[in-house]
């Protein structure tokens, strides 16, 4: 709730007053890094911004040293540092607890006990944002050379809360825009956007206190009420997540600088592959640039494009939390995909079906009707534990 | 090439983009300050007057348990409504003087308006889960700070005291009255207050202020509530309110309509509530001298010394059922407390362990026939208060 608390609007309102009052340049670089920092102290606290200012010195050194060696340093640097602050105690549970549960459990609480009581604000974006600059850089791309502007990228404060996660290339051209000229009409549409991120905000915690009474009394409700508030499930994590993200773009977009866009009608899709390239577009397309691809992608036979898939989905669920609930969403996903991939191939094999019009139509209704229901079933592994999401599911479809 | 994930779309125009090509900046930001210096103004209009109407209590559908979130200003116009030549009866406290259990038209509160005559006005601000020392109390504070004569009426409910500041549902209403700078001084409550928001841990009770001191300037709580108590209301659902959760809630009427009379919840859960009782009977004044002591402290003279605080005893319809131990623990602690109280300066008095148990709706709740008996000890005292700060010969 960072972007709806009163401390926020008052920093922010300050912030652009500036921001639009300063025209020269380097002047509004030192502005912006000062406010990124200051948004970083308040929400995080000093001991919040201290590992992420190491990590981010230790990138920008291996990023400007280069080379094979320094940079995946770098990006092994980063992603241990996530797996600290994420998912350790889940590895001691999960994993040494499975082989010995009282082991496990100890060990649990003993990290529990090293860490803080939470990870720095937006750890699992700096963590990715670092790592693809380093690929990137390792890839033979330029190295960003300015401390400055290394130090905007990694804490440009919209996309720090909740993305979108964004890449180099694109945002530091933009911001070198942003930073000479705002334009007016840029900032007309930012507060547009601001004020739709807003009001999505909004529907989504009202259905989400519809949500957490009706959840406990599933099993009391008709059929109908009960995909009613499936429905509701579905709508409130696009809007609360989307609505994060056009608040994200749209102060960028105050501030003269594009970010990119995080969602494109996911609900309209008819394929789960579909799904995947509007919903989260920056996480699903900075896991298929960094773990699909190297992985092998789809360039190593059918079978394991498959496994490459599963793997990546699976990392994907993770990344929204450390739980085993979210890396079996990843991997429903996963296997969501590789089906939907397979009906497409075969699709592919009889050209005379796209060409009629009517089997067409047909086959998009099939389609977003069957891709809703299962992005939807999906979402009760993502908000339950799996007793609960099996039950649910079985309550919707009327199983005994 | 298909890849199976991550098709880029990012080509493509947002359509916030394409709705934004229309628009002319300057015409859409001389919009928007518009519409926002008229939200203030609005917000500010309707708080110049009382929005309520036919105002008994501040029930459920009316409260913060509907996330329903009444302002300091709108309580102190109700407030200013009265006239000024009568004495003003502020009841503050918990869900057992708000009548939780009693029909508004057979309010304890009620009778004690019909028991003192056209001279009072009694308005009851005692809140379900509220406490003495929230929301009434800052009330009454706020009219004693304008030069009304007042008194202050509230319970030492189960739930007790929390020094200073605190998350509890009501303290939004202490930094409101704070920022509206509606409350007596107390340069130790300014420090106590000081002391607390200094910790690390209190992030929410600073954004409580924060927004208390913005909503002074901007009136935008007040706009909120006022539009929602006068034609619909969009901040949230609630299951009180779920048959009809866009219906401005002054035509919501108050939900304790039933007569409950004694024995109506009693059996609810009995060995749960037995567990309960003991609790309260031994918890609830534990330290209660060195709580009460604070409060005496932190509260402002004037209105300590037109306080009176009531003590009612659990019903006996689960005392009986204490051991000795429980039931003589319970009676000290009464008589303790009440008497920490008066070592404090605030004028107490411990009623109701010689009550029947149909003078009770449950543990804690005092029934329409326990209420009578309120007013019976309470309306003289009231009086005595009245005589003693010379508001009456």
């Amino acid at each position: 709730m960072i972007f709806l608390s009163y401390w926020f609007w008052a920093f922010a309102s300050a912030f652009f007053a500036l921001y639009w009052l300063v025209t020269v340049s380097i002047a509004r670089s030192c502005l912006l890094l000062a406010a990124c920092i200051a948004f970083q102290l308040h929400f995080a606290g000093p001991a919040g911004v201290f590992p992420v200012i190491l990590l981010g010195i230790l990138t920008y050194v291996c990023g400007r040293i280069g080379g094979h060696t320094m940079t995946t340093l770098g990006i092994a640097a980063s992603v241990l540092t996530l797996v600290f602050y994420k998912y350790l105690v889940f590895l001691a549970e999960s994993g040494i607890g499975l082989v010995l549960p009282e082991l496990g459990k100890s060990t649990a609480l003993a990290v529990r006990g090293w860490l803080p009581e939470m990870a720095p604000l937006g750890i699992s974006f700096f963590v990715f944002e670092f790592v693809h600059y380093l690929f990137e850089v390792r890839k033979g791309q330029v190295a960003i050379r300015s401390p400055m502007s290394f130090a905007l990228f990694g804490l440009f404060w919209p996309s720090l809360v909740a993305g979108p996660i964004k890449r180099y290339q694109q945002f530091l051209p933009s911001l070198g825009k942003g930073l000479s000229r705002v334009a007016s009409a840029d900032v007309a549409i930012g507060i547009l956007r601001v004020a739709f991120g807003v009001l999505k905000k909004f529907v989504a915690d009202y259905l989400g206190q519809i949500i957490h009474y009706w959840q406990d009394h599933f099993a009391e409700l008709s059929l109908g009420w009960r995909w009613g508030l499936l429905i509701a499930i579905a709508l409130r994590i696009l809007f609360d997540f989307s609505g994060y993200s056009d608040m994200a773009i749209g102060f960028a977009q105050m501030m003269g600088v594009r970010l990119p866009e995080n969602f494109r009608w996911p609900y309209l899709a008819t394929s789960p592959t579909e799904f995947w390239s509007r919903w989260h577009i920056s996480l699903s397309t900075w896991i298929r640039d960094y773990v699909y691809i190297p992985l092998g992608g789809g360039r190593r036979g059918p079978l394991r494009r498959g496994v490459n898939a599963l793997v990546a989905f699976a990392l994907c669920g993770l990344w929204h939390g450390a739980a085993w609930n979210f890396a079996l969403w990843g991997i429903y996903h996963g296997l969501g995909l590789i089906a939907s991939l397979g009906i497409e191939r075969c699709a592919d094999r009889f050209p005379v079906l796209e060409r009629n019009m009517a089997i067409r139509s047909v086959g998009a209704i099939v389609g977003w009707s069957s891709t809703m229901v299962f992005v939807m079933m999906g979402w009760l592994l993502f908000f339950y534990p799996l007793s609960t999401a099996l039950d649910m599911a079985r309550l919707l479809l009327s199983l005994p | 090439m298909r890849q199976g994930i991550g098709h880029s779309t990012s080509d493509r125009v947002p359509l916030i983009d394409r709705i934004g090509g229309f628009l002319s900046p300057p015409v859409f930001f001389c919009a928007v300050a518009i519409g926002f210096l008229s939200s203030a103004l609005l917000g500010n209009r309707s708080a110049q007057f009382n929005m309520f109407r036919n105002f008994v209590r501040i029930h459920q559908l009316i409260g913060t348990e509907t996330l329903f979130d009444v302002t300091a200003l709108q309580i102190h116009r109700l407030l200013q409504e009265v006239p000024a030549s009568k004495i003003l009866v502020v009841v503050g406290g918990s869900s057992r003087l708000n009548g939780v259990g009693q029909r508004p038209q057979e309010l304890w509160s009620r009778h004690l308006q019909e028991r003192l005559g056209a001279d009072y006005a009694v308005v009851n601000l005692a809140l379900r889960a509220g406490a003495a020392d929230q929301f009434g109390s800052h009330a009454a504070e706020a009219m004693i700070k304008a030069g009304r004569r007042v008194l202050y009426i509230a319970d030492w409910g189960p739930i007790g005291f929390v020094p200073v500041g605190g998350q509890r549902p009501y303290w939004y209403f202490f930094y409101d009255s704070l920022a509206r700078d509606l409350l007596l001084d107390s340069p130790i409550r300014d420090q106590r207050l000081e002391e607390f928001e200094s910790r690390p841990e209190q992030a929410v009770t600073r954004e409580l202020r924060l927004r208390s001191r913005l909503n002074r300037w901007l009136y935008f709580n007040d706009l909120w509530t006022y539009a929602g108590y006068h034609y619909a209301f969009f901040a949230g659902w609630d299951w009180l309110i779920s048959e009809n959760p866009f219906a401005a809630r002054s035509t919501l009427s108050d939900p304790e309509q039933a007569e409950a009379v004694g024995g109506f919840y009693r059996f609810y859960d009995f060995e749960q509530t037995m567990r309960t009782a003991a609790l309260f009977a031994s918890a609830q004044f534990a330290n209660s001298f060195d709580q009460v002591t604070e409060w005496g402290r932190i509260t402002p003279t004037p209105l300590r010394d037109r306080s009176l605080i009531v003590w009612i005893a659990l019903s006996p319809f689960y005392t009986h059922h204490f051991s000795g131990e429980d039931r003589s623990r319970h009676t000290d602690n009464m008589v303790a407390s009440a008497e920490a109280l008066r070592h404090a300066g605030f004028r107490s008095i411990e009623i109701g362990r010689d009550w029947a148990a149909d003078d009770f709706v449950d543990l804690v709740h005092v029934s329409e026939k326990g209420g009578r008996k309120l007013v019976d000890v309470v309306a003289p005292l009231v009086t005595q208060m009245a005589r003693d700060h010379g508001y009456i010969q």
